[in-house]
């Protein structure tokens, strides 16, 4: 590999200084003329039948434009994932509290308010349905969508679970036999484990402008991850050409997932109606309830072992709280199966993952897609039975990871797994077996997890335009969402290495799908790096081609001898034979043309290179009955995901046996991510997202009650705060080059989620180390703790300062 | 969420307007409380009584005894930072402190802060704990209510028709007295207390006397944990003491579960709260800088 | 009913016609159109909406507008100097990497102005509990801390 000079260094982020001095425009911040703002409705209830909707009140505050109701929406339901069961208003049912049953556009936000308690309706209240276990049942009290087998469903057959009449989808993955396996094992460990819903709390509320223009088309200015979707989805629901649909944004205030999936059906309804722009800005008690929480997991992994450590087998269960309506739950619990196949050898395996609905909102995935709560579970029973075998943890997963080149349990061959570097410079930077001393009820302890996250390969394929100027800049054009990754800096920095100039001299021209190439799935995924990047190189590739095509003309070299740098086209070898980039443009205006003397004839025109390029990461499917790839196509190294990255995570925490309370000291993070394309920008998302896990681990959780969302606000829901995190010197962040992806830029992977999965063991892991009580149910709150040190040490609560000195011995 | 604003700039051109829309008005000092609850509907007023251009009302003084009189408009932050207060009653900056960020600090006030009357209110133990007094004015003129008995209910006052809160008396700290405020949160200041717990007593020597703990955030108002006071009170202190007083406290409290956390939890850390504030004023004791909560207290 | 009232801004005095009900952000963002004081949750909890009174940090979300006349108010915007010219803790945030979505460092930004205006030297205890007012959600806090820090050492306040 060439010595690189742009990729690899950490370039200062080119939308830092906007940012800084506030100038941004993000999509809460737009305004435009003759803008309307829009309020939504909500129901109050969990589950209910609509009897009747009267707006007439509603509509004659001074000031509303418009009240819509479903008989205004358009009538196809509405889905993100392989289950259209949505509608865009409630539609003679409601199946959550917060559900939209109508919306009104008025010329002030107050008379939207005002209109929206003059709405009235009226509901009877049905029986609803709250705890996933028992909506999953085979006989459950409540069916919330007793319409399913009607719904525009392109999940197969055998991913779905018809016995079950809440359950709308069924991932299996199957290998060997589980049950000789558990005979065979010396040990089995089995437990359950429970990761509740929590919020992604990104700071910009989800916001969308929709206007319509002149044309008759629409324009919708969003801040979200995924433009392509809206785009289809809009022109779908109501019945506009696509080409007609412009879904733009700039920068977008955080997303974490959160704001995947289609709420601009709503403005965009508005916007018909009334003829003018709409604004709908979620208030965050409303992102908390309708933008979607995350979904909660109850885990069960049984794993078996031979004595010497090797697992022989494992069962496990995963049952998904989507909440009321699919969304993107089908995927999650897919993929949920990717983070268990990928890391351990295991020769039998039976996993089987279930989505339900509750009459909970509807759910949206977070930052992982399900892997940090299945890192949660099987990392932590992996310590559960490394102190049962009586084998060292760490040594317990290294004996079994997988290696390059094995297949993994669905067959994928393995390529690129830094996972043993990851773990043994993360135990290295922690001190692992080095345990602090105890300051008055403070007792600390240390822990380590693995984890990995796939970037998924079905919908990842995008495009990149390249445009080389005659002001001696490149501009890149892509669709991908720029949600703080910092993905316009990294994918300058390729540009400007394959030109071999500064990243400064780049400028990028992003999210908007008049104009930009298209970006499959958005930015998610962890993709935005790797497929992106190699789009952007490939485009970078075409652009260069037409260059030294031309310049071979001027310089009377064929085009394959040429090179380019600092704006220049050389001939190798003989560097005094060049000409400048801009001097290939021809002129305009009056400026004379350059021909060189004896001129070989008229050189093509050129107004404008332009590179462009696809890049499409190659897959293959999986048996729907069995999560197995074609092993004879698996073995040519066709892959069904696109890279897998791989973390470790280790913490330092200390815990207060007298309250509970956990703080986290120390926390590194190791991130096989291949190659480092901006250093900088790979540890804001690795410190980033270690402290969304912790926050996860100690602090998050949606609390429900029949249905409503108990702390829809930033003060009841615990996001941590600086005061949370350890001191800067305890943040490290290690990054390991040593297994670059053969396909990923410069060998890069993406790894924005992988930077959380993990933390949430290792922290569980360290609260076991420092005081004996193993939590299985996030967050690890102090009551919880408090709890398990009174079941683990009855005598504790009896005594004063003896009881002190007791725990002094036993922990 | 529309009102109309009023801003009075006397204490009498208050008074007139509160009494005058009674149930219609509310009273807004700095707003940090009052706005969300308008925000979120749990409250409709028709009038907003802005007291802020009231002038003279954020002082913080002392008299020749020592005795402390705060204006009502005083900023939350104004008392946590105040040498003044630091010095003669130090328990009532360290609560000051644990109250909110700082933005919020700046801009609440301990009158406001007293008149929301949140259980969990923080300036709330450690006042009572010290006497405090309120001075009240109104139609009727103007009157003194113990602090300890201006809480009637969770958010409610002994205000009547047309009263407003202007000052905050506290008695000087006599010798030997020492005061510590703790309060248990998730996330530290910024999080409401799921336990607040206040300890003032003077000890000089072994004894313990004028032993007053008043806990927050454990009951429908800010209570007196009287059993525990009387536990220890002209008391040789030992750590059996100190066990039987937090222990008492824990059994007088009457916490619900709420988001914060569950009643048997919070009845728990009510003694171990009330056990660290107590070694935290007995100046025989060891070093209590054991928990993230607790700041030093200097003797007064 | 809307009243005709003048705030001072960033050292202006603007004049408008605000509703008795108006918030400071809400003023500032729609009517003054400073869109870089934000909106996070209009409740007070998250400090995107941060801006300084009187040298002091206040969350415009909660504070109502009519309470603002009469006072000095400096927005993220006030803190641009001649020609472009970056406020050190500006700086310091772009060389330390500290922006990523860039939605919580305005609020950052002036609630790290009005820290360090009061206590230039703090300790990293301090400003960790300085920015209890200020969540964010991308960063983890390491490199704003860790800008501020190297700001307040500047002492280019």
């Amino acid at each position: 590999m060439p010595e690189l000079s742009v990729v690899g260094k950490s370039v200062v982020r080119l939308d830092a200084r906007t940012k800084v001095l506030g100038k941004e425009e993000y999509c809460a911040d737009i305004k435009l003329p003759g803008m309307l703002h829009a309020k939504v409705l909500g129901s109050p209830h969990p589950h209910a039948k609509i009897l009747s909707v009267d707006t007439s009140a509603a509509e004659k505050v001074s000031g509303v434009r418009c009240v819509v109701t479903e008989k205004d929406a358009p009538k196809k339901l509405t889905g993100t994932g392989g289950i259209k069961d949505m509608p865009i208003l409630a539609r003679g049912v409601v199946r959550h509290m917060g559900e939209p049953v109508a919306a009104v556009a008025a010329t002030t936000l107050e008379a939207a308010e005002e209109a929206l308690e003059l709405i009235k309706v009226e509901y009877k209240e049905l029986p609803a349905i709250f705890d996933a276990e028992e909506a999953a049942g085979t006989n459950p009290p409540v069916i919330i969508h007793p319409d399913f087998s009607n719904y525009r469903v392109t999940l197969h057959p055998d991913r779905l679970s018809p016995e079950r009449p809440n359950v709308f989808t069924h991932i299996k993955v199957y290998k060997g036999d589980v049950d000789k396996g558990f005979k065979e094992s010396d040990l089995i460990v089995e437990n359950r484990f429970v990761a509740p819903s929590i919020q992604h709390c990104a700071l910009e509320p989800h916001a969308a402008v929709v206007c319509p223009e002149p044309d008759g088309s629409v324009t919708v200015f969003t801040g979200k991850q995924g433009l392509s979707r809206v785009k289809e989805d809009v022109a779908a629901a109501f019945g506009i050409e696509p080409y007609r649909v412009r879904v733009r944004q700039q920068y977008v205030g955080g997303s974490f997932g959160g704001k995947n999936g289609t709420y601009e059906f709503i403005p965009t309804l508005l916007a018909l109606k009334t003829g003018r722009p709409v604004k709908w800005v979620m208030t965050r008690e409303e992102v908390f309830v309708l933008g979607g929480p995350r979904e909660g997991m109850v885990l069960t992994v049984k794993d078996g072992f031979n004595k010497d450590g090797t697992i022989v087998a494992r069962k496990m269960e995963v049952l998904v709280d989507g909440g009321a309506y699919a969304e993107a739950s089908p995927g999650i619990t897919q993929n949920c199966s990717s983070a268990t196949i990928c890391m351990y050898r295991i020769p039998h395996l039976k996993w089987d993952g279930y989505a339900v609905y509750t009459n909970t909102p509807k759910r949206r995935g977070m930052r992982g897609y399900g892997v940090n709560e299945v890192a949660f579970a099987i990392e932590s029973n992996m310590e559960i039975a490394a102190e049962k075998l009586g084998i060292d943890p760490v040594e317990l997963r290294r004996k079994n990871l997988l290696r390059e080149g094995e297949p993994m349990l669905n067959g994928e061959i393995t390529h690129s797994i830094g996972a043993a570097e990851c773990l043994d410079r993360v135990c290295a930077a922690i001190k692992l077996n080095e345990k602090g001393a105890s300051e008055g009820p403070w007792r600390k302890g240390k822990g380590v997890a693995l984890g990995n996250k796939y970037s998924t390969a079905r919908a990842a394929y995008c495009g990149a335009r390249i445009q080389v100027t005659e002001n001696e800049r490149i501009i890149v054009y892509h669709g991908a969402d720029a949600v703080g990754q910092g993905v316009n800096t990294v994918i300058a920095q390729m540009a400007a290495e394959e030109f071999g100039i500064s990243a400064d001299r780049v400028d990028v021209v992003f999210s908007d799908t008049a104009i930009t190439p298209f970006f499959g799935g958005g930015s998610t995924s962890s993709r935005t790096t790797y497929n992106l990047g190699n789009a952007v190189r490939r485009a970078c590739d075409d652009a260069k081609r037409q260059i030294f095509q031309r310049a071979a003309w001027n310089l009377e070299a064929p085009p394959e001898l040429l090179g380019t740098g600092n704006m220049e086209v050389y001939v190798r070898g003989h560097p005094e034979r060049k000409i400048r980039v801009k001097d290939l443009f021809s002129p305009y205006q009056d400026r004379p043309r350059q021909i060189p003397a004896g001129g070989a004839g008229e050189g093509e025109e050129i107004m404008e290179i332009i590179g462009k390029a696809t890049y499409r990461a190659e897959s293959i499917p999986d048996d729907p009955k069995t999560g197995q790839l074609d092993p004879e196509l698996a073995k040519q190294g066709k892959r069904f995901m696109a890279f897998y990255t791989y973390v470790a995570k280790a913490v330092e925490v200390a815990v207060n046996i007298e309250t509970g309370e956990v703080k986290v000291l120390r926390c590194c993070g190791t991130v096989d991510l291949g190659k480092a394309i901006n250093p900088k920008t790979c540890e804001q998302q690795l410190e980033g997202g270690m402290a969304m896990g912790i926050g996860s681990a100690l602090y998050e959780v949606t609390l429900m009650e029949k249905g409503r969302v108990l702390n829809p606000n930033f003060a009841d829901y615990r996001a941590p705060l600086a005061a949370q995190m350890p001191f800067n010197e305890n943040m490290k962040s290690i990054f390991v080059e040593s297994a670059p992806h053969k396909d990923g830029p410069f060998g890069a992977k993406g790894f924005s989620e992988g930077a959380v999965t993990g933390t949430e063991p290792a922290i569980a892991n360290a609260i076991y180390n420092a005081v004996g009580v193993r939590i299985k149910e996030l967050p690890i709150t102090p009551e919880k703790v408090m709890r398990a040190l009174r079941e683990t040490y009855p005598s504790l609560p009896k005594r004063g300062k003896a009881a002190k000195l007791l725990i002094q011995e036993d922990l | 969420m529309r009102f109309d604003y009023l801003a009075p700039p006397t204490i009498k051109e208050a008074i007139s307007l509160l009494s005058k829309y009674n149930g219609k008005a509310k009273v807004i000092a700095g707003g940090t409380d009052l706005m969300n609850l308008i925000r979120t509907k749990m409250i409709k007023p028709e009038y907003v009584v802005d007291i802020g251009h009231v002038p003279g009302l954020d002082y913080v003084k002392y008299d020749d005894k020592g005795a402390l009189s705060i204006g009502a408009l005083a900023t939350i932050r104004t008392l946590e930072m105040s040498a003044q207060v630091k010095e003669s009653h130090p328990v009532i900056c360290q609560a000051a402190a644990q109250l909110g960020s700082m933005a919020i600090r700046n801009v609440g006030t301990i009158g406001g802060n007293l008149c929301h009357a949140s259980p969990a209110a923080d300036t709330a133990p450690s006042l009572i704990a010290l006497g405090a007094r309120l001075k009240i004015v109104g139609p009727a003129g103007e009157r003194t209510v113990a602090l300890e008995n201006f809480f009637t209910g969770p958010g409610q006052t002994a205000l009547q028709r047309g009263e407003m809160v202007v000052e905050i008396q506290a008695p000087s700290m006599p010798p030997h007295t020492r005061g510590v405020y703790l309060k248990h949160s998730i996330r530290g200041a910024a999080d409401l207390a799921i336990v607040g717990v206040a300890v003032i007593a003077t000890s000089n020597g072994g004894c313990c006397r004028n032993v007053r703990i008043v806990l927050g955030a454990v009951a429908p108002t800010p209570m007196r944990a009287r059993n525990a006071e009387e536990a220890l009170e002209g008391k040789e202190i030992d750590d059996a003491l100190i066990e039987k007083a937090a222990q008492a406290a824990a059994d007088e409290s009457r916490p619900i579960t709420d988001v914060r956390g569950s009643a048997d939890y919070r009845k728990e850390m009510v003694k171990v709260f009330t056990r660290w504030a107590i070694r935290g004023v007995i100046p025989k004791e060891e070093a209590v800088n054991e928990t993230t909560h607790i700041i030093q207290q200097g003797e007064k | 009913m809307k009243q005709l009232i003048k705030l001072r801004v960033n050292g202006i005095d603007e004049e408008l016609y605000a509703e008795p009900w108006w918030t400071l952000s809400h003023v500032l963002r729609e009517e003054l159109n400073f869109i870089g004081t934000k909106q996070g949750c209009e409740g007070g909890h998250c400090g995107a909406c941060t801006v300084l009174i009187d040298g002091k940090a206040v969350m415009s979300c909660i504070y109502l507008a009519m309470k603002a006349r009469g006072k000095d108010i400096m927005t993220i915007e006030g803190l641009e100097g001649e020609n472009g010219a970056l406020h050190p803790l500006q700086e310091a945030f772009i060389e330390h990497f500290a922006v990523q979505c860039g939605y919580c460092t305005p609020g950052m930004i002036m609630t790290a102005k009005a820290m360090l205006g009061e206590n230039p030297n703090p300790t990293e205890e301090e400003v960790r509990a300085g920015l209890s007012g200020n969540l964010c959600r991308c960063t983890g806090y390491t490199k704003i801390v860790e800008a501020i820090l190297s700001s307040a050492e500047k002492k280019g306040n």
